[in-house]
Parts: C-alpha cells; structure tokens; sequence
C-alpha cells in the first residue's frame, strides 16, 4: 500500500488528470442513462390488484380519474349559472386531449340518460339537452335525476348542493402535472364566486408528488452545504469543506456513470439512493482527512521537513494506515448492497447496484484522486493543524462516550437494553400503509379539497369488482346480475364506500321503467331473456357506447363501481377481502370475480416493495456479518459490528410506530440506508482501537485515543449528515420530505451513538481476540457463545421486522391459507436431484431420475424449470425446459438426445400428466389460487401435526376442464401451510387420486419456504401410484439464468 | 499433396481435442480418490440390439434379413466445463453387394467423438459431431451439415445419423446464439444402389479435393416465436451421378459425384393456442448455376411449413406442407442424348428435380398408452406430382426401464420413376428387441 500510495503522490498529476478525464467521461454518459419514471413500469404487474386494474383498463379504458367538484355558494345546483358551468366544463373537457371521451361523465353528458317508459315501450334520452333556464324546466330535470337512482350521489350529492364532472385521462407524456394542467385550463374559465370548483383525484395527489419531488433539485445542494458546514466547523479547513464532498460527489456521478454504462436504468424510488452514497462516501472521506491530519501533525512535529514534503508524507502515512480499513470497510458496504441483485424487484436490485457501485467508486476516488489532490494543495497552516488538534465540543463529546464505555459500561448497556425494549415495542405498532394521501399534509389545499368532496360526494377512490364471464351474454344471466347487485349492497355498507355503481343499476331502472315505475320492479328481471330484450329496446333509443364504462361489447365481462373515500392500504385489503368472501358464495362458477382499481395500485406496490425492502435488509446484514466474519476471522466481530446496525433499525422502526409514521417505500429505503452506514463507524473504530491497544500501555488511554480519532470523524460524518438531511424538513406539505429528514438525522445519532457508546463497551466486555490479541481475558469460547447470543438477538429483530404486524393463522381467511400454501415452495432458484418410481396396479415399477433447476421469475409467481434426465439410459439426456406464464399457456422446449435438437411443444393442459407420472402438470406447477374457490371445512391432525382441510372447488368450467378436477381437498399444516395430505375428483366428480407428502425440509428458513422430499400420488381409478423422492435439494444458489435457455438443454450434462 | 492436406485438416479436429484435453484438470489423474463407480464416472451406457426385417434397405430381393448391433456411449466430465462425448456401434448387417456398389457397409461406426467446453457463456465442441438443424418435423430443408446411411437397418431413423470431425464454437449474442462450424471432414449421404443394367456398375467416388466447410446459425429460442438463420458453405451430401468411363470390357462405370453448395436457410417456431407452428425453408445454389449442366443438379427452394396439436393429452397429430422447386429448372427426360439423358432422369428423381415444383405432405399420428409405456405411431410423406409416398407404422414397448420392443414397417408406393417408388423395393416390416439405451 505505501508504495502504491508514494506512486500516487509522485503521478499526481496524472492521476488527477486521469480521474478528471474518467469523471468527464462517466458524465458524458449520464444521458444514456435510462430513467424510468412511469409509475406503471414500476408497479409489480404480477400483483392480482394491479392484473385486475390492468384489465379493467383494457376492457372498460379507465385510467386516471379526475372528478371536478362544483358547488354554489347559494342554492342547489339545479339553476341555470350552475348547470350552464356545468355544461362548459364538460363540453372544455370532451375537447381536451387525452381525456378518454366515452367516460366523461356530468349532468350534461351525453352518456348520461335518463330512462323512463313510455306507451311504446321504453324512453331514453339525454338527462339534460339543452340547459334548462324556465323554473319549470328546472324543476323536470330535478325529477329526471331523482328517478335515475345511478346518478344519485355520484352525480350529484344527496343534498344536491355539489354536482362533479367526472373524467378520465389516459396516460400523459407530460406526466400528471400534464393531466392537472389540461384539467384547470378546462375548468378556470368558469370559476368565479358564485361557486367553488374543486378538482381533486388520483392524478391531482400524483401531479403533486411530481412537483414536490422537483424540490430536492434544491434541498440536496443545500444539505450538501450544510454537510460541508459542519465539516468545516468540524476541521476548520477549507480541506475540511471541499474534500469529503468532492468525494461523495464524485462517487455519485461515477456510480451513475456505471450504472448508465452497464445498462442498468434508473427508477423513481431510487431517487433518494444519492443521499446514502453521499453519506457513505463522506464518511469514508472523513476518516481519511482526520487521519491526514493526525499524521501531519506528526510529521511536522517529529521530522524537520519542508511543508510541502511533509505533506506528501502525510498523505502516504495516513493512506498506508487507512486504506485497508477503508477498504474492508467499503468492500464490505459495496458487497453488502450488491447482494441485493438476486432480488427479484427490479428498483430493489437498481438500488442495490447503484449503492454499491457508488461506494466503490469512492474507494476508487479516494485512492486515487483524492490523495493526488491534497498532495498538490498546500500544506496546513502550523495554526490549522493546531486547531484541529485542540481539544473543542466535539472532543468532550467523545470522551465523554469513552468514559461511560471504560467505567459506567453497565448503566450504559442496560441502559440501551432499556432502550431498546422500548423501541422494540414501537415496532409493533409500525402500520404499512401506502396511501398517496398520506405523502402530504393535511392541511394542504389538495388534501382538503379532497376531504371536503370525499365528504360530500360518494368519494373519489375507485375501486373496481371484475365479473369475468367464459363467453359473451355471460353478464345477461339474471343471477351474475343478481350477484352483482348483493356485492354493490355489501360494499356500500362500508363506512368508506359512498356510491356503488354498475350496469344493473341500469337493467333495474328499465325494468321499472317498463313497468310503470312501480317500485316493485326495481329489481333485476327473472330471465336472461328479458335482461336481453330489455337492453335491445335500451339500444334502440339510447346510444352504443352509454354502458361502455360498465359492461364491455359482448356482455362478457362487467365492472361493479365502487367510490372511496379513501385509499388507505389495509382498508383496501379488508374491503377486497369481504368482496371475495362474498362473490365465492354469490356468483354462479361461470364467472370469475377480482378486485382491482387505481386505488389499490399504491397497496399492491407497497405490499410488494415493502416485504422486498425488509428483505433486503436482513439480506445487507447478512453479508455484512458474513464478510466482517471472514475478515476478522471471528464469528464474534461479525455479529458485533451488526449491532449498532441492529440497533439503528430498530430506532428507525420504534419511532415510526410511535409517531404513526407510515411502513412505506420512502420509509423503508432509510433503515436500508441505516444498515449501510452502521457497519462503517464500527469497522473503522475496531481497526484503530486494535492499533491503539498495540501502541498504547494503557487499555484506556487505547480507548479515549481511538474516541478522539475514528470516533471523533464518525462524530463528525453523522452530525453532518444528519444537520444537512433535518433540513428536508423544510419542504413543507410534503411528508415524505419530513420522515426522509428526520428518520436520516435520527438514523445517523443512533448508529454513531451505539458505535461509540454500546460497541466499545461491548468489545471491552467481551474482549475479542481480533482486537486484544491472544492475551484476552475471557476465553474464546465464551467470546463465540456471546456471539450466538448476539446473532440470536438480531435474528429475533429481524424476525420482528420481517413480520410488523402479520396476521395470525387462527385468523386467516381459506384464500390467505391457500395462498401461503401456493408461495409454499417457491424458491428463489434451487437444484437438486428427483427420483421418480412409477409403479403399476401389478407393482411392475419403472425408475427416472432427473437433475432439476429452478428459478422464480420476477414476478414471484412464475417458475422457470429445467429438467434433465438422469436415468435410465434410454431417456438419459432427455431434457426439458418450462417457462411458467400464469396469465398465458407455458412455454416448453424439449431436448431429445436421439433427434440432436431441441423442439419446442405446445403447453400442454394443466391436466396433462408430468412425464407419465400420477402429477398433473398442474399439480406440479401449482394450482393458482385465485382460480378456486375455498372453503376451509374443519381443521384435523394428520401425523401429529395439526391442519387445515381446504375445500378448492374451480371457480369456473374452464378451471375445471383445465384442471380436470371438479374438486381438491388439501390437508394443509398450520404450522407451515405445507399440503401433507390430498384428494383430487375427477370431472365427473369421482375420486381420481390421493396424495401425500413427507419428509418435511425447511429450505429457505428466511421466507418460510418449505419442500416435501417425498411425493406419493395414486390413481385409485387405475391403481398406478407415483412416488417422488427428491435430494440434495439447494435454494439460493444463484442458479444462472443461462441454465433457463435452450442452449443449456442442449449440453446433455 | 491435396490428399495430404486433407488428412492434416481431419486430423487437426483430434489433435485440438487432445492439446485442450492435456491443458485441462481433469478429476483423474490428480490422485484424488474418487468413491463414484467407474461406470458413473464414465457415464457410460450400452443398448444390445437385435432386430429382423422382412426385407434388407439395399433394394435387392434378398430374403428376410437379420441384424445386430452394439451400442456405447460415454459422456465423462473432465472438469467443470470440460467433458468428452463419444459414442458408437458394432454392427452386423447384411454385407453390400459390392459387385454394383463401391460403398461397403461398414462394420462399425464411431458417431461422435469429441471434446467439448461449456463455459457460462461460451462453448467450443471439437471432434466427430453430429449436427443437426431445423425446426420442422423430421423433413429439414437446412439440415446439410452431418450425414446418414440409409442402408443400416435401424427402425430409427435418427439412428442412421453419421458424424463429420468438425469445429463447433457458440456465443450468446442479444437474446440468440450464434453457431460458427468449421468441418473439415465430409463424410456423404448413403443410399441403396438400385438395381443396374448389366454391364454397369459405380467405381469410387470422384475425390472431394477440398473438404473445407463452413457453416454459421444464429438461433434464438424464447419468447413468442423461436428462429434461426443459417448458411452453410460445403459439398452436397447427396451426389450427382455421373458416367466416369467405359472399361476396355465395355463396362460402363458410374460415379457419384459431390459438387459444392451454398445454402440459405431460415427457420421458425411457435405456439397458437394448442396448436405447434413450423416453419422452415432453404434456398440451396449449387455448381450449375445457370442449369445448363445435365450431369449437376440445380439450385433449389426446399421449404416445411405444418402445424401439430396434441388430443386427448396424448394423441399428437402433425401436418406439414411440403414445397420444392428447382431453379432454371428443364425437363430432363428431353435431353437429346439418350446417354445424358437417361443418367439426368435418374439424378433427377432422386434429387427431385423431375418437376419444377414438387407439392408434398407429411402426416404424423401418435398416441401414447399405460402411463407412456407403449407408444404407438403412423407417419406418412406423399408427394403429389408423382403420387409416390411412403407409410411407416411403428409400435414400441417398454416393457421395463431397460427392455424395449419394436414393431414397425416402412411401405413405399408411386411409380417408378419417382422418390418414393423407387425405392418399393425397401418396403419392409421389422421387429426389433432391444436392451440398454
């Protein structure tokens, strides 16, 4: 390292210029770089919620709804100036790019109709024509309204003093500032005093986090300068200021250089990613300047040198004694994040990869240019020097910190312990909730105008229930109607749904129509045939496109309405969960029912996003336990240096609980960033406090140094950073601001102070030998048994964090058992060996053997499988990949070693047999939940073990047919929701097959993911049985996505 | 000399094989101790085949026939991306006659014998290889790389694949893999010698002084539609027949010739529903490109499209178009000299260049029993111009993981002067019982 560091200072010229020209270069790619910030590209499309809303998209083009409030100061809303304002704004709306014409809703509309009978049948004709200006024109156009029960509420509020224009932007290039802007340009010209106009909307909350993210453009800058401040206020050189933020700078654009380079895009949610490379960079940074001075210091009072030549010795010595802390420590971070690339979550591995390659890129520069340039710049003043050395604020500071660790070290853990209990509890509390509401104040304009139109009007959440027909006129069967009708019943009596909409409130407001409006008939008709005649005599005077919104051309598929007034996440859940409960009993299994809508977007992408972040953390501190292991040589370091980590995390997590601070995609990046800055401040006050117990006589003048060195630059790197992010709390109305800059602050004092309060004492206590060296007092065992305790601790932490507030078993619906029963085994990738034994009614039986891959595809659903053929010789070689597609048939390719080539097959029938075994392929590769309806029939011990007895019968013919089941039952272990035991009954609803598993193996302890090693299925019909024996089973291995491709099939090995 | 150079060119294949197999490390020879049985270690498997046939693929009248053969094969890994392939048969066939046919059967065959690196991303294969294109079934209009022998009696048609020494090396590129071959060695197509006039008969075949071959695939499998691209630069596998001279006897001796080819091939694959798409097509120039040359067979347009859907789980039926037509393409039944003309008829049948364009179909039905145990199948090629085809039932039995029956035939019909009814003389049931692989 010396001669590597003298080569450095000797080329600084060139290394400075090759730095630059690397610099200049890594911009000049910056604009390759992709930047993703269209919010569907970043939703988990595999989410049901996000399929559904998807498809509603597609069939019905609801997209991003914006409603318009209009509300007279005087009167009700049917009078001339109101109804004229009406009438403008949607006429300004229809005409406005990018509004999806056929949904735009009002008083005016076209599409709003009102229908009564008449001697020759039935009238349908536009609700208001022409806006009515006599009273008595007014006063028709009341009753018109009134007699139409779907426009009541929606329309206009119950106590008609609030209409609302409705309409729906498709996506905008603009952005949803785009959306915003169309919308006011079509309403200002109508806003005056006489009414309030409100827009509120999905859009409006989205165009807003647009414009309030724009404001980090001039936050970060000035949290850097704040940053720079307090370093220079910390080493009263301009050195002090420039130096660790050209670093973190540099590390930032280098890090995005590369990433732009590997081809690796940017996404939205890693837009506060910067924040934690500048914080790590300036800490790495830090350590080496106060390093640099310390050494100058020496140098110049300990040699007679020239300035400039003890400068430069300086820069030499302190790198020698640092760089391969530096690096340990940095390694450590860089590989700690780009762990996170197994992840199937694209933003999660972006964040991983630009994190990491940020902090190599500051090892690099800090190598490099760094010490290239302070070699160049002049050396200290003697008053300079002097004044970093003298003892200040932050002296005291740390040695205070020294002294409570070398004499009041067991106040100071039982009080962390204290602490950490209390934050322990706050975790419990710690809601995940996504709304995008929630991202703002208040008392901002938008939010209340979004309360106040919430609360007058049926609400402007949608959400959507999906009734998916097999074939056309499906919808025109009186008991899906039926159905429909009761679901719409059932989710208007939840508080928070104002209005349910859905084509049969229209098939009942003609059928009393046609029956004098008799309010006995205002129910659905009693025969298909007549819902049909009835919307053929609808169709001869209303127009083609009036029911698009709510059924699609074919009578196929149909969508019940429901407005929110809110679009709080368990909310959501709760309501999706009464919904499905409900249509499994209502609906006849000719139709298939989801829950979906743009509401439910930010809880499908928290759900999904959320349970990937605390993963991820666990993940970081996995490896950084691992390396820090390997690089002390001592399973104790690791799990020592994971403590003030821990312990950060939990803070974190405490205090969001106890302020009600949303679990959200913001809140979570900070405890990820907590994990990879906790490590640092501990690793490089180890590496100086082994130094200083080498140097120094005494064990407590070793502390109270490595406090006024390393502790002293850790002290001064998290009060910077923390001073510059508590300044986020400026961006007032925005809350994501507010909990980025507090969380960041306490974040930063947590983890400095655990690592030079709680860390210490804890290596005085324990007295590891990678610090004290062989003369340790306590034995190396005792050491390693407080390890595993420790381990156990932060495992018990992340087990609290893995789960913030799970459901409990006893609680959970059949569709939450079977669908924990579904992700079972799905593991990240795995290998292993399977034995398959096909036995006949005889007991003849035929042995395979296969080498088999997996490995989940991003959207967590889906496998991607090869199997090769092992045994016996005449199929040896035989090898076959599948792509699973659970929206889509599968692709299959298969290798046969006798034709040289490899074919691709046409995927076959679920119910086709897996390679001539009793397995249906359905059985193999899982039957989705959501095709079925479950019914949880009694709960029963099998082999000791306590289980569920799951009824799936197919939601549906097709299910049926594909699956060749009429139905399954599952016994399922409550313990693991492993099926044990099974029944399968054929179409004709006889039983065709029973299964069982054993030989139970926790495989991926950290997700739960389970495997039966041993399979049995029997065809009672036939009598052939299958038995499937599986070993050396590995998950996690990083499979290659190159074993996945046809290529690989064709290796025959 | 050129012979020479020939055989340093085949045997450049081995002598990389074996440099790259000297550099490796493989597990033996390191003195570690290895508990695997040797067998496993080899991975080495044995097929014992014994069959009888109705009638021999020699298009004689010969009397019922029996054959047997022996087959290894052995695939050990020499490391982690290193291993050896090899495979081959002893066989005992009936003999050839050779008073017609200067192509004797051979005793065995060592089908493949080569070495291969498969890195993560890179894989180089050098040795004897049997390469095999196209994506259609069974007729492949770009499958020209590696030869067969029609002769053997094996009711495998796959079975009949011979390898060539060549060079393989694939790269993924964008999504696809890109094949590059270098095949030094050519080894031909075989085919029965029909019946000949007395006083004729086929000497050697005109020496292939510059063997060289090259051949790129860029192959993409995934997604919604699978395809390749392919060219191949080499010798025609199946010859020309041409007259080499007359004997001092007045014996008329014939020669089989193999001129040079070029060949653009393009194939596709995907699925529609619960149907199988295929498609694939070739456009081949040879050495006569003008199609003035009665004895060299023209260029051509070879192309499969089809499509297969599975029934009732197992039963698999597999239609395909079929489509030939012949560039400058002239009746060769109006050449004015009888001599020319009667060898370019020939050449012509059996190149299939009697027609300009030639229409065809194949039909492929299968259905597998008793947990596909026994599986039974009728495939059928008939081209309409002629009305020659051909029908081969075929029903096999794995009675046990190692024992495997055989029942088929092979039945030709169409005039004689066309591809199919040409060879009636082939038409054949067999019986095979097989043990091992």
């Amino acid at each position: 390292m010396r001669k590597y560091m003298e080569w450095v200072v000797r080329l600084r010229w060139a290394v400075l210029l090759g730095g630059l020209l690397l610099t200049a270069f890594f911009v000049a790619n910056l604009g390759k770089l992709e930047v993703i910030i269209d919010p569907d590209e970043t939703l988990p499309q595999s989410h049901p919620f996000v399929q559904v809303t998807n498809r509603v998209e597609q069939l019905f083009g609801n997209k991003f709804a914006v409603v318009v409030g209009i509300t007279p100061q005087q009167g009700d809303v049917f009078q001339p100036a109101v109804l004229e304002k009406v009438k403008g704004i949607t006429t300004n709306l229809l005409n406005t790019p990018g509004v999806v014409k056929s949904n735009v809703l009002s008083l005016s509309a076209r599409k709003a109709k009102d229908i009564r009978g008449n001697a020759d049948g039935l009238e349908v004709r536009p609700l208001m024509d022409a806006v009515p200006t006599a009273p008595e024109q007014l006063e028709v156009l009341r009753r018109a309204y009134r007699a139409n029960p779907a426009y009541v509420n929606s329309l206009v509020s119950k106590d008609e003093r609030t209409t609302v224009v409705l309409a729906e932007f498709k996506k905008d290039p603009a952005g949803f500032k785009g959306i915003q802007d169309k919308v006011e340009a079509a309403v200002a010209p109508f806003r005056d005093g006489a009414v309030e106009i409100t827009v509120v909307g999905q859009p409006v909350f989205l165009a807003l986090l647009e414009k309030y993210s724009q404001r980090m453009a001039w936050l970060f800058p000035l949290a850097v300068l704040i940053i720079g401040l307090i370093h220079y206020e910390a080493f009263r050189t301009l050195q002090g200021l420039v130096l660790p933020l050209v670093t973190a700078l540099l590390a930032v654009i280098w890090g995005l250089g590369l990433m732009s380079l590997a081809g690796v895009p940017m996404d939205g949610f890693n837009a506060t990613t910067p924040i934690l490379i500048l914080a790590v960079a300036a800490g790495h940074a830090v350590q080496i300047l106060k390093r640099y001075y310390e050494e100058y210091h020496r140098v110049s009072t300990t040699l007679s040198l020239p300035p400039r030549e003890a400068n430069r010795l300086a820069v030499v010595d302190s790198l020698t004694r640092i760089a391969p802390v530096m690096l340990a420590a940095g390694l450590i971070g860089a590989a700690s994040f780009m762990s996170l690339v197994v992840f199937e979550i694209k933003s999660i591995r972006t964040f991983g990869v630009f994190t990491g390659l940020g902090i190599l890129s500051a090892l690099v520069i800090e190598l490099t240019l760094i010490p290239a340039l302070r070699a160049m710049l002049p050396a200290p003043s003697s008053r300079q020097v002097q004044r970093e050395h003298t003892e200040s604020f932050w002296d005291r500071l740390v040695l205070t910190a020294a002294h409570w660790v070398l004499f009041r070290r067991r106040t100071l853990v039982l009080g962390v312990l204290a602490f950490t209990a209390v934050m322990a509890a706050g975790v419990a509390l710690v809601e995940i909730n996504n709304s995008t509401r929630q991202n703002f104040f208040p008392g901002l304009q938008a939010r209340q105008d979004d309360h106040t139109l919430n609360a007058r009007m049926a609400g402007t959440n949608a959400l959507f229930v999906l009734v998916e027909g097999e074939a056309d006129d499906a919808i025109k069967n009186p008991a899906v109607l039926r159905a429909m009708e009761s679901t719409q019943r059932l989710l208007e009596r939840r508080p928070e749904v104002g209005k349910t909409l859905s084509i049969v409130d229209f098939i009942k407001r003609i059928n009393m129509a046609m029956n004098g409006d008799d309010p006995a008939f205002d129910r659905v008709p009693e025969s298909q045939e007549l819902v049909a005649q009835y919307l053929f005599l609808y169709s001869t005077s209303g127009e083609p496109g009036d029911f698009d919104s709510y059924v699609d051309y074919g009578y196929r598929n149909a969508v019940v309405q429901a407005f929110l007034r809110t679009d709080d996440s368990p909310t959501l859940e709760a309501i999706k969960g009464e919904v499905m409960a409900h249509a499994a009993q209502a609906f006849p299994p000719t139709v298939r029912v989801r829950v979906g809508g743009n509401s439910t977007s930010p809880s499908a992408l928290g759900e999904v996003m959320i349970r990937g972040k605390v993963q991820n953390i666990l993940q970081i501190a996995g490896v950084v336990w691992i390396i820090s292991a390997l690089l002390f040589r001592s399973v104790l370091s690791g799990a020592l240096v994971l403590v003030p980590l821990a312990m950060t995390v939990l803070s974190i997590y405490g205090v969001m609980g106890y302020l009600d601070i949303p679990l959200n995609i913001a809140t979570a990046t900070i405890s990820a960033m907590a994990v990879g800055l906790g490590a640092d401040y501990a690793i490089y006050l180890t590496y100086r406090l082994r130094e200083q117990v080498g140097k120094t006589a005494g064990e407590a003048q070793a502390v109270r140094d490595t406090m006024r060195t390393a502790g002293k630059a850790a002290l001064y790197v998290s009060s910077a950073v923390a001073g510059g992010y508590l300044l986020l709390i400026a961006s007032w109305g925005f809350s994501i601001h507010l909990w980025l800059g507090s969380l960041t602050s306490l974040a930063m004092v947590v983890s400095s102070f655990t690592a030079l309060t709680l860390y210490p004492a804890l290596l005085l206590w324990l007295r590891p030998r990678f610090v004290f060296g062989r003369s340790s007092e306590r034995s190396g065992l005792a050491a390693e048994g407080a390890a595993l305790a420790l381990l156990a601790a932060v495992g018990l932490g992340g087990w609290l964090l893995a789960a913030p507030a799970p459901a409990r078993a006893a609680e959970l619906t059949p569709v939450q058992i079977m669908e924990r029963n579904f992700m079972v085994n799905k593991f990240k990738d795995s290998t292993g060996n399977a034995r398959f034994r096909l036995i006949n009614s005889s007991g003849q039986e035929r042995v395979r053997e296969s080498l088999g891959f997996s490995k989940l595809q991003a959207n967590g659903i889906d496998n991607m499988r090869v199997t090769r053929f092992t045994a016996p010789a005449d199929i040896k070689g035989t090898a076959t990949l599948l792509i699973e597609h659970s929206e889509k048939d599968d692709d299959i390719w298969i290798y046969l070693p006798a034709l040289k080539k490899v074919r691709r097959l046409v995927a076959s029938n679920k119910k086709d047999s897996f390679v001539g075994t009793d397995f249906s392929y359905g059985d193999v590769i899982g039957h989705k939940v959501s095709d079925w309806k479950h019914t949880l029939r009694r709960e029963e011990t099998v082999d000791g073990q306590p289980c569920y007895v799951i009824e799936s019968m197919p939601a549906n013919n097709e299910v049926k047919a594909n699956s060749g089941y009429s139905k399954r039952v599952g016994w399922i272990r409550k313990d693991n929701f492993v099926t044990i035991r099974g029944e399968f009954y054929d179409e004709g609803g006889a039983l065709l097959k029973k299964f069982s598993a054993t030989d139970l193996q926790e495989l991926d302890p950290a997700l739960k993911r389970w495997q039966a090693n041993r399979l049995e299925a029997q065809n009672v019909q036939t009598g052939h049985r299958t038995v499937i024996e599986f070993s050396n089973t590995k998950v996690n291995q990083s499979v290659s996505p190159d074993v996945f491709t046809t290529r690989y099939l064709e290796r025959e090995r | 000399m050129t012979r020479r150079l020939a055989v340093w060119r085949r045997w450049t294949g081995w002598a990389g094989a074996a440099a790259l197999l000297a550099a490796s490390s493989p597990a033996w020879g390191t003195g570690e101790t290895d508990t695997s049985p040797w067998r496993e270690r080899l991975a080495l498997d044995a097929s014992l085949r014994a069959s009888y046939w109705s009638s021999d693929r020699q298009l004689s009248n010969d009397p019922p026939a029996g054959a047997g053969s022996l087959w290894l094969r052995m695939q050990p890994a020499l490391s982690g991306t290193l291993s050896l392939k090899l495979e081959g048969w002893v066989t005992r066939q009936p003999a050839v006659d050779e008073d017609k046919d200067s192509q004797p059967a051979d005793p065995g065959e060592l089908r493949e014998a080569y070495l291969a690196y498969l890195g993560e991303a890179l894989e180089v294969r050098v040795g004897r290889q049997i390469a095999v294109w196209g994506r259609a079934d069974r007729l492949n209009p770009t499958d020209n790389l590696t030869s067969r022998d029609a002769r053997l009696l094996f009711p495998e048609d796959d079975d009949q694949r011979r390898g060539s020494g060549m060079l393989q090396v694939a790269y993924p590129v964008l999504g696809a893999t890109v094949r590059a071959y270098w095949i030094p060695e050519f080894r031909p197509n075989r085919f029965p010698t029909p019946p000949l006039a007395k006083g004729v008969r086929f000497g050697d075949d005109e020496p292939v002084n510059d063997p060289s071959q090259g051949a790129l695939r860029i192959d993409h499998s995934g997604g919604a539609v699978d395809w390749s691209l392919s060219y191949f630069d080499g010798h025609d596998r199946n010859p020309d027949v041409v007259m080499d001279r007359v004997t001092p006897t007045g014996t008329v001796v014939l020669q089989r010739r193999y001129g040079r080819v070029r060949v653009v091939g393009a194939d596709a694959a995907t699925t529609l529903g619960r149907f199988g798409l295929r498609a694939e097509a070739a456009v081949t120039t040879t050495e006569d490109e003008d199609g003035t040359d009665p004895e060299v067979k023209n260029g051509f347009l070879y192309a499969v499209a089809g499509a297969d859907r599975t029934f009732f789980e197992y039963l698999n039926v597999n239609l395909q178009y079929i489509y030939r037509q012949t560039d400058q393409w002239r009746d060769p039944r109006t050449l004015p000299n009888p001599q020319v003309r009667a060898l370019a008829v020939q050449n012509a049948i059996f190149s299939q260049q009697l027609h300009r364009v030639e229409n065809g179909a194949s039909l492929r039905i299968s259905y597998q029993f008793l947990n596909e145990t026994l599986t039974t199948e009728i495939a059928a090629v008939q081209f309409f111009q002629e009305g020659d085809g051909v029908v081969a039932p075929k029903i096999t039995y794995k009675a046990t993981d190692t024992l495997r029956l055989t029942l088929g035939g092979q039945y030709f019909s169409g005039p004689d002067e066309s591809l199919f009814g040409a060879q009636k003389d082939n038409s054949t049931t067999y019986f095979e019982v097989r043990w091992g692989y």
